[in-house]
């Protein structure tokens, strides 16, 4: 059983290789790949084994976070140090947003937001059918649930009744221009879920302990499928850019990038 | 001349049933009785997924059964499976997805609907789209042929099939060649080659005919692949001709006339070419002769873009 506080640490180191390579690419999300990392961390560590032939899949809806799917590919050994330099670098396999061709281990094509949830759900549906008794999460941003299409996957997804989809929402309460309740009030997702069909549920999404209980509670329900509503920070563990749009798509230049790193070194890594 | 004459959106729901394959999964947007795919869901009904009436949200299903290595076929309406959804497949073509999209009343075929569903833009959408693959039969066996091939593909391909009626050629039967590229199905003369795809066949047969009353000897050229587009076998068939008439059950922009076009453009010196179809605009309701006609989709257009 993977402890809490482990998982913490991880999360820390995942943090500074976003950080590292945003810099390194000079662009990027960093907003929402920090926002998302302890939850990535805790799913990949609790449920994906990426050497099984069949295992649990992930899929980024919110592809743009995607440099937080590379740091954690790169701790399990897919990604080298040097291939981690090469984020949106021509001819690399780490593309702006996560792409099945190039890197399969990403486990789904995304980068146009709203569709993930259905990718997830086609999974889903094979996995069930085939006795595969893995799981599939969908990653999505709160602004994400702006989008048409995941209000269709969330009606279908209950209608299939697929206890094998678990939807993290990462909601971190920012989209690319603004507060996402002033682009578009979401209002209540847990309620929404709940009301599309879902088992739903809210949590501190970086509270470790609270991430790994309600992914615990999500496997363990077989009555359909389980949402988690996460509140989280964006740009959370870099001081500078917590709570601050203009992180949403950045580079990490100069001081701000040393800056960055002392701040992460502070909090353990 | 008379023929008999078949809609091949009987034949959708049969087809995959008996090409059925465990791997296989029918998805539908509440259009099961219209396209056909309800012979496939009686036959198979724990691998039919009822979409309910959501494009975009089927289409990205589909990726992912696909992702799993399952084989999706999306069967919808023409416009449903690409303008209605077409990120979701452009996504699909990039992430190379082993997904089909198989529709029926492409064009004008939607007859009585209207301008809403008359969908004369989707051969356009999906042409610019990389890694997809583009199939046109006009037979049943076609349809089988072209089914099996796209089973025997990995990759996104997308078959079109008529939901009006199309003259069931004794060509057909007897064709005994494999599906794909263009095919002649008349080869009398060098005055005029009729290009069409399958389901402008009555036009196009129709537009054949009459010029052959008129003393006319042409070719009569089916395109069975829009993509990837047969340009060098198409044009050692066309290069001869006093005059090309491309036929489609869809706008001249883009589709096969568009794709014509930019095949002859690559070469010096051509036969003049004419393209018969919609002429970029809306249409409207009515009984389809009558709507095909208005809008430039009949025999009689197909010999007067011959003679000009």
């Amino acid at each position: 059983m993977v402890s809490a506080d482990a998982l913490k640490k991880q999360a820390q180191i995942n943090r500074r290789a976003i950080v590292d390579m945003i810099h390194t690419a000079n662009a990027g999300h960093p907003g929402g790949s920090l926002s998302v990392i302890d939850i990535l961390t805790a799913i990949y560590a609790t449920d994906v084994d990426l050497t099984a032939e069949k295992r649990s899949k992930v899929v980024l809806s919110k592809g743009h976070a995607v440099p937080a799917q590379y740091a954690i590919l790169h701790h399990y050994g897919i990604l080298s140090d040097d291939e981690m330099k090469t984020l949106r670098r021509m001819d690399s396999r780490l593309q702006g947003h996560p792409c099945t061709h190039r890197l399969p281990q990403v486990d789904a094509t995304t980068g146009l937001l709203g569709q993930g949830l259905s990718i997830g759900i086609g999974m889903a549906i094979a996995k069930r059918d085939t006795g595969d008794p893995h799981n599939v999460y969908v990653i999505c941003g709160d602004g994400e649930l702006h989008e048409g299409q995941i209000w269709e996957a969330a009606g279908q997804a209950a209608h299939y009744g697929l206890s094998n989809l678990i939807c993290v929402v990462d909601q971190n309460g920012l989209s690319s221009s603004g507060k996402t309740s002033e682009v578009m009030n979401n209002r209540d997702l847990q309620a929404k879920f709940t009301a599309f069909g879902w088992q739903a549920e809210a949590i501190d999404g970086h509270d470790m302990q609270q991430v790994l209980d309600a992914l615990s509670r999500a496997r363990a329900w077989k009555e359909g499928p389980y949402a988690i509503i996460a509140n989280t920070v964006k740009g959370k563990g870099v001081s500078y850019m917590e709570n601050n749009v203009a992180y949403h798509s950045s580079g990490i230049a100069g001081d701000l990038y040393d800056q960055a790193v002392r701040y992460l070194s502070k909090e353990g890594c | 001349m008379a023929y008999s004459t078949v809609s091949l959106r009987d034949y959708v729901g049969k087809t995959l049933n008996k090409l059925y394959d465990p791997r296989m999964y029918v998805l539908d947007g509440d259009l099961s009785g219209a396209t056909r795919s309800e012979h496939f869901r009686k036959e198979h009904p724990d691998h039919f997924i009822e979409c309910g009436i959501s494009e975009t949200s089927a289409v990205s299903i589909a990726t992912g059964l696909a992702m799993e290595g399952m084989i999706p076929f999306y069967v919808n309406f023409a416009l449903f499976c690409t303008g209605s959804a077409w990120t979701q497949v452009r996504m699909a073509c990039y992430a190379q997805a082993n997904i089909k999209l198989l529709s029926t009343h492409p064009g004008m075929d939607n007859f009585p609907d209207g301008a809403s569903h008359h969908v004369n833009e989707h051969i356009a959408l999906l042409r610019v789209v990389p890694n997809m693959r583009i199939f046109v039969p006009q037979s049943p066996e076609e349809l089988e042929q072209a089914v099996a091939q796209a089973l025997a593909i990995q990759g996104p391909c997308y078959i079109r099939v008529s939901r009006d009626v199309v003259p069931v050629l004794e060509e057909n039967l007897s064709a005994g060649q494999p599906f794909g590229g263009a095919k002649p199905i008349r080869e009398e003369g060098g005055d005029f080659a009729i290009v069409y795809e399958g389901t402008a066949l009555m036009a196009a047969q129709e537009g054949f005919d009459l010029l052959r009353g008129e003393g006319l000897r042409g070719k009569l050229i089916q395109v069975q692949t829009l993509k990837p587009f047969p340009d060098g076998a198409l044009f050692d068939l066309v290069k001869d001709v006093k005059k090309i008439v491309t036929v489609e059950n869809h706008t001249v922009l883009g589709g096969l006339g568009g794709a014509v076009s930019e095949m002859l453009a690559a070469h010096p010196s051509h036969p003049p070419l004419s393209r018969v179809g919609v002429h970029d605009e809306f249409t409207q309701s009515g009984p389809t002769a009558q709507v095909k006609a208005r809008y430039g989709l009949d025999g009689k257009h197909v010999a007067e873009a011959a003679k000009a």
